[in-house]
């Protein structure tokens, strides 16, 4: 029992490359700021995060920013998201990321809870990144002071992997649940036959667009409904099989395209990809970059040997690639 | 063989038991369950008597028989008692989650909607009476654009509004959604004197029905209209500061 526990410990706690929570702490920072954005230019703004006093229509509850801005205000509301934009750049570019990502956090959260019935999963699970990130270990890479200090982006720095491993776990845990709880309409399962998309891309209220010929593309779309079910209920697959979590990403960033081209249902999609980069361990993503890198050369030098094969493609010298990039082994 | 594990430092101790603790929160509290699905007023909406009905049969095709009523009855029964049990037993869990903000509950498009709402604004200019049906002009719509080209009805927060607006039961939900319009298309369009707005519901099409370009009747499900002299009143009134024996 004893050494299981300190293996665990171990696999909590093991150091990696900080790329992974970086990449990550960068992508969650731009969808932070995305919502301090939209804060400022959308129309609805005024009406679900203002007082009626204001021109609001009752949804509006206060905040810890806004009220220390102000109140349910356009004035103070605004300068809440100037703020929110604000921290998010200095998260973005790396500066204190486990203060900033605190103070981000509560920027955010009084911002999407200032109309709470409409928060939708997409505001959650930014929440739940952003806390996330308050408590995980950073490094120097993707940071702007470690870019001008060095002229790189990525640190040889290694750090924790917990944060990294519990916003694994966070992942699996929103797809699993997602997923069973649409087990109770069969419109998702083969027992429906799969017509879920099909119904609700017949909601005005979020298909993207009203026209689009649904008939015709029946098919795709009961294939897309049951491959979501499917997929979702079988992300747990990689806590178990490591090896599946590349194919597993590649469904999901296609699943997040289609549902952002054919949907409206806000930042879900950005904030999920965003989490993307936890997947993988630093390590692997260094790995997994610099093979990548070297086989984009290698194709560049046949370019090179055979321009005939290719006389469209103009023959360019593969780029070096510097030993300090180089996955520490 | 395995090699034992050296001895990690208490911090790191530490460390992963809080993350294992803050893992098993998530995880736990994550759980689905049916908060929404608690009257049985909620099993009586034509998409879940679908499901019901659909479920019951296939019951019976592995020769359970019972009706879509008791079926109902059972699953609010089942209901009831994982959420006690959940709010009891998690109770920690969802006051810790609360806390630090990260609510866990993932309820995304658990079915179609089979009767959904298409919602228009519109607009009456000019000296027309309300009265005056054929004077009410589209200023904007879910689905269909009028005259207020600056509405924000495609936003994210307004479609959720909306969606919540024409799901509900409260007509206040749609009361305090149109007097927001309202107010807007009067700021933008000054010749706009009321300003009405409208669910229309309609069944979704099957496939074949799409292919064959059958488009279903709406029909008229709710409504709220304000005039300006209204709203006018009503934001002057909402102004005034409050007497001082309303002041506690």
């Amino acid at each position: 029992m004893k050494q299981r526990w300190h293996r665990l410990v171990h696999w909590m706690t093991r150091p990696e490359s900080d790329v992974a929570i970086a990449a990550w702490r960068v992508l969650v920072a731009a969808c932070a700021l995305y919502i301090g954005v939209i804060g400022l230019t959308d129309r609805s703004t005024t009406m679900f995060w203002v007082d009626e006093v204001h021109g609001g229509i009752g949804t509006a509850r206060m905040t810890f920013w806004v009220e220390l801005l102000g109140g349910l205000n356009p004035e103070s509301v605004r300068a809440a998201c100037w703020l929110d934009i604000g921290c998010s750049i200095v998260l973005m570019v790396g500066v204190f990321p486990r203060l900033m990502s605190a103070v981000t956090l509560t920027t955010t959260l009084s911002l999407t809870r200032l109309a709470p019935g409409l928060a939708s999963a997409g505001d959650a699970l930014l929440v739940c990144a952003l806390f996330l990130l308050a408590v995980s270990p950073h490094g120097k890479s993707l940071t702007l002071v470690h870019r001008l200090r060095s002229g790189r982006w990525i640190d040889d720095g290694r750090v924790e992997g917990y944060g990294r491993r519990l916003g694994h776990w966070q992942l699996v845990v929103m797809y699993v649940t997602t997923g069973l709880q649409k087990t109770v309409s069969s419109a998702w399962t083969p027992l429906g036959g799969g017509i879920a998309l099909h119904g609700i891309l017949q909601s005005p209220q979020w298909a993207r667009f009203h026209d689009l010929p649904l008939g015709w593309m029946e098919p795709m779309l009961r294939i897309g409904s049951m491959m979501t079910w499917c997929w979702e209920i079988g992300f747990v697959v990689v806590l178990f099989k490591p090896q599946w979590r590349v194919l597993t990403a590649i469904i999901g960033v296609g699943f997040h395209i289609g549902i952002y081209a054919l949907m409206e249902v806000g930042v879900f999609s950005m904030v999920s990809l965003a989490m993307y980069p936890v997947l993988f361990s630093g390590d692997e993503w260094r790995t997994g970059l610099r093979a990548l890198s070297d086989a984009m050369a290698r194709r560049r030098s046949w370019r090179s040997l055979w321009p005939s094969v290719w006389p469209w493609v103009p023959a360019v010298a593969p780029t070096p690639t510097t030993d300090s990039d180089a996955a520490p082994s | 063989m395995d090699s034992p594990a050296p001895a990690p430092s208490w911090r790191r101790q530490l460390v992963a038991l809080l993350c294992v603790l803050h893992a098993i929160a998530v995880g736990m509290v994550a759980c689905p369950a049916p908060i929404r699905g608690q009257s049985k007023s909620d099993y009586n909406k034509p998409q879940v008597q679908g499901e019901l009905k659909a479920w019951t049969n296939r019951f019976a095709v592995v020769g359970v028989q019972m009706t879509t009523d008791e079926f109902a009855d059972h699953l609010l029964l089942l209901a009831k008692s994982w959420l006690d049990l959940r709010n009891a037993g998690f109770a920690p869990m969802i006051t810790y989650l609360k806390r630090i903000g990260s609510t866990q509950g993932w309820y995304m498009f658990t079915g179609p909607d089979t009767e959904p709402s298409t919602f228009v604004v519109e607009g009456l200019r000019g000296k027309h009476t309300v009265a005056d049906e054929s004077a009410w002009e589209l200023l904007a719509g879910s689905t269909d654009e009028g005259i207020w080209r600056n509405h924000p009805l495609h936003e994210h927060r307004a479609r959720r509004h909306i969606f919540m607006a024409s799901w509900g039961e409260s007509k206040k939900v749609m009361q305090a959604l149109c007097a927001g319009l309202a107010d807007m298309a009067m700021a933008d369009l000054a010749d706009v004197n009321a300003v009405r707005c409208r669910f229309h519901k309609h069944r979704i099409v099957t496939p074949a029905e799409h292919r064959a370009g059958l488009v279903t009747p709406r029909t008229l499900a709710r409504t709220a209209m304000f005039t300006r002299s209204e709203r006018t009143r009503a934001l002057a009134d909402a102004r005034k500061p409050p007497t001082p024996a309303a002041v506690p």
